[in-house]
C-alpha cells in the first residue's frame, strides 16, 4: 500500500485534526510515515491537478479544507453568519496575548466591562476557563483553546502576527 | 461643525478617545485635556437616551477626565527634581496605547478570522452540530458548558419545596413568662445565663424573640457595653 493513499484516506475519514501521534496509532507504530512530509507531497499533487481542496496545516496537526475560491457557493449553502464583534476580537486578543488572564485585567486594559463578551466567546469555544487564580478573590482565569486556534487558521500561538512595540505606536501616532 | 458621532459604534470609552485622537491628529502623550473632555462630553451627552450597556465605563472616563483637568489646572508641586513631575495625563496615555496595542491586533486577527472562514474542512456541517448544546460529547465537555447545562436545567424546571412543619416545641409565651421568672429572682441577668450548655438553637431563637418582645413591651431593658459582649438583661420596674 502506497503511504501516500493511507494518509489521504485517513485525512478525509478524520474527525478533526489529523496528528502525526494519530498517524503513529493507526500504524501500529510499525515504520509510520513522516505527516510533514506526506502533506507536502500530496498538497502539490492537489495544485496540479487543479483539485477542490487541500491540505491546512492548523493546530499541530492538519485538515483537509476546501480550496477558499470555492467558498462563495459553500457559504451559500451552509447560510453561516459566525462574524465576531469588535468588542469580541479585542478580548480575544487580549487573551491570546496576554492570556492567561482574568476579566479584570481584560478590563481594566479595554476599559469596559466584559462579562457578556466573555460569555459569548466561552460559547463559542474559543476560550476556555484555566482555572483560578491565586490573587484575592481567587478570579477565573481564561485561556485560549484549539478552536481558537482553527478558528483563526493557525498551527499554534506563537504564529499569531507579533505585538507591535509600545514605541512603534507612539511613533506612529506621533508622525501622523 | 461637529457630527453626530455613533456611541454604538465604539467599543469602549478608550476606543472613542482614540477616535478623537487620530481625528485631530494629537499626540497620544500631549493631550490637549480641556478640548477633548469637552469633546467627549460632547459625544456621550444623549448616553441616557441610548440603551448602551456599558454607559456606566463611558460615565466613568468622563469623571477621569474631568479629574485630569482639575488636576492640570493646580501648580505642579515638584520635589526639588524639576525635570520629574507628574504629569495628571500620563495615566491616561498608557492606558490608552496599551489598548491602542491590542485594537490594532484585533484587526489583524480579524482579517485572519474572515480569511479562514473560506476554509471549510470536510466535516463541517459535524463541527457546527458538535457545537450544538444539544449534542453534548462527553469527553470534551469543558467545565464552563457542564456549569452552563446545569444552569438552564434550573431554570427550566420549577424548584419544588418541601416545607417540614414540626410542631413548635417551645413557645415564646412560655419564654416570656420564664425569664419574667428569673429576673423576679434577680434583677440582672445575662443573657448567655438563660440556657444552659445542652440548649438547642431553637431554644436560643425562641428565647431570643422572647426578650425582642419584652423589649417591645417595655418589660425590661437590654444593654451591651461593646459589639460581641455580653448581653444584660436588666427588668423595668413598672410604675
Amino acid at each position: 500500500m502506497d503511504d501516500l493513499r493511507i494518509i489521504e484516506a485517513l485525512l478525509f475519514s478524520c474527525e478533526d485534526i489529523l496528528t502525526q501521534k494519530k498517524v503513529d496509532l493507526c500504524f501500529d507504530n510499525l515504520k509510520p510515515p513522516e505527516l510533514d512530509k506526506i502533506v507536502k507531497i500530496l498538497n502539490r499533487e492537489y495544485e496540479k491537478s487543479n483539485r477542490s481542496f487541500l491540505i491546512q496545516k492548523i493546530s499541530s496537526g492538519y485538515r483537509i479544507v476546501t480550496h477558499p475560491i470555492y467558498s462563495k457557493w459553500i457559504k451559500k449553502m451552509f447560510r453561516e453568519s459566525s462574524s465576531l464583534s469588535q468588542p469580541a476580537l479585542e478580548t480575544l486578543a487580549i487573551i491570546a496575548y496576554k492570556g492567561p488572564v482574568t476579566r479584570s485585567d481584560i478590563e481594566s486594559i479595554r476599559g469596559v466591562g466584559c462579562v457578556g463578551v466573555l460569555k459569548t466567546l466561552l460559547e463559542k469555544k474559543l476560550i476556555k476557563i484555566n482555572g483560578r487564580s491565586k490573587d484575592m478573590g481567587k478570579p477565573l482565569i481564561y485561556g485560549i483553546t484549539n478552536e481558537f486556534l482553527i478558528a483563526f487558521g493557525v498551527d499554534s500561538i506563537s504564529d499569531l502576527p507579533k505585538l507591535k512595540e509600545v514605541n512603534e505606536i507612539i511613533n506612529q501616532t506621533s508622525t501622523i | 461643525m461637529s457630527h453626530q458621532i455613533n456611541l454604538e459604534s465604539f467599543s469602549g470609552p478608550l476606543d472613542l478617545l482614540l477616535f478623537f485622537i487620530k481625528r485631530d491628529e494629537i499626540d497620544i502623550m500631549d493631550i490637549p485635556i480641556s478640548k477633548i473632555t469637552s469633546d467627549y462630553l460632547n459625544a456621550i451627552k444623549d448616553l441616557e437616551q441610548i440603551n448602551l450597556s456599558n454607559a456606566g465605563d463611558f460615565i466613568y472616563m468622563a469623571s477621569s477626565l474631568m479629574r485630569i483637568k482639575a488636576k492640570m489646572l493646580l501648580p505642579l508641586t515638584n520635589d526639588n527634581n524639576e525635570e520629574e513631575f507628574d504629569d495628571p495625563r500620563i495615566d491616561l496615555a498608557n492606558k490608552l496605547i496599551e489598548y491602542q496595542k491590542f485594537k490594532n491586533i484585533s484587526n489583524d486577527l480579524k482579517n485572519m478570522y474572515t480569511q479562514q472562514l473560506n476554509f471549510f474542512p470536510f466535516n463541517f456541517k459535524y463541527i457546527q452540530k458538535e457545537k450544538d448544546y444539544n449534542n453534548f460529547n462527553l469527553e470534551k465537555i469543558s467545565l464552563f458548558e457542564f456549569a452552563s447545562l446545569f444552569k438552564t436545567l434550573i431554570e427550566k424546571k420549577p424548584i419544588q419545596i418541601n416545607y417540614d412543619l414540626k410542631k413548635e416545641k417551645i413557645r415564646v409565651k412560655e419564654k416570656i413568662s420564664f425569664i419574667l421568672k428569673q429576673l423576679f429572682d434577680l434583677p440582672k441577668i445575662f443573657f448567655s445565663k438563660l440556657f444552659n450548655r445542652k440548649s438547642q438553637k431553637d431554644d436560643i431563637v425562641v428565647t431570643f424573640v422572647a426578650i425582642l418582645e419584652l423589649i417591645q413591651n417595655k418589660r425590661i431593658k437590654v444593654t451591651q457595653k461593646s459589639n460581641f459582649d455580653e448581653i444584660l438583661i436588666e427588668k423595668i420596674k413598672i410604675k
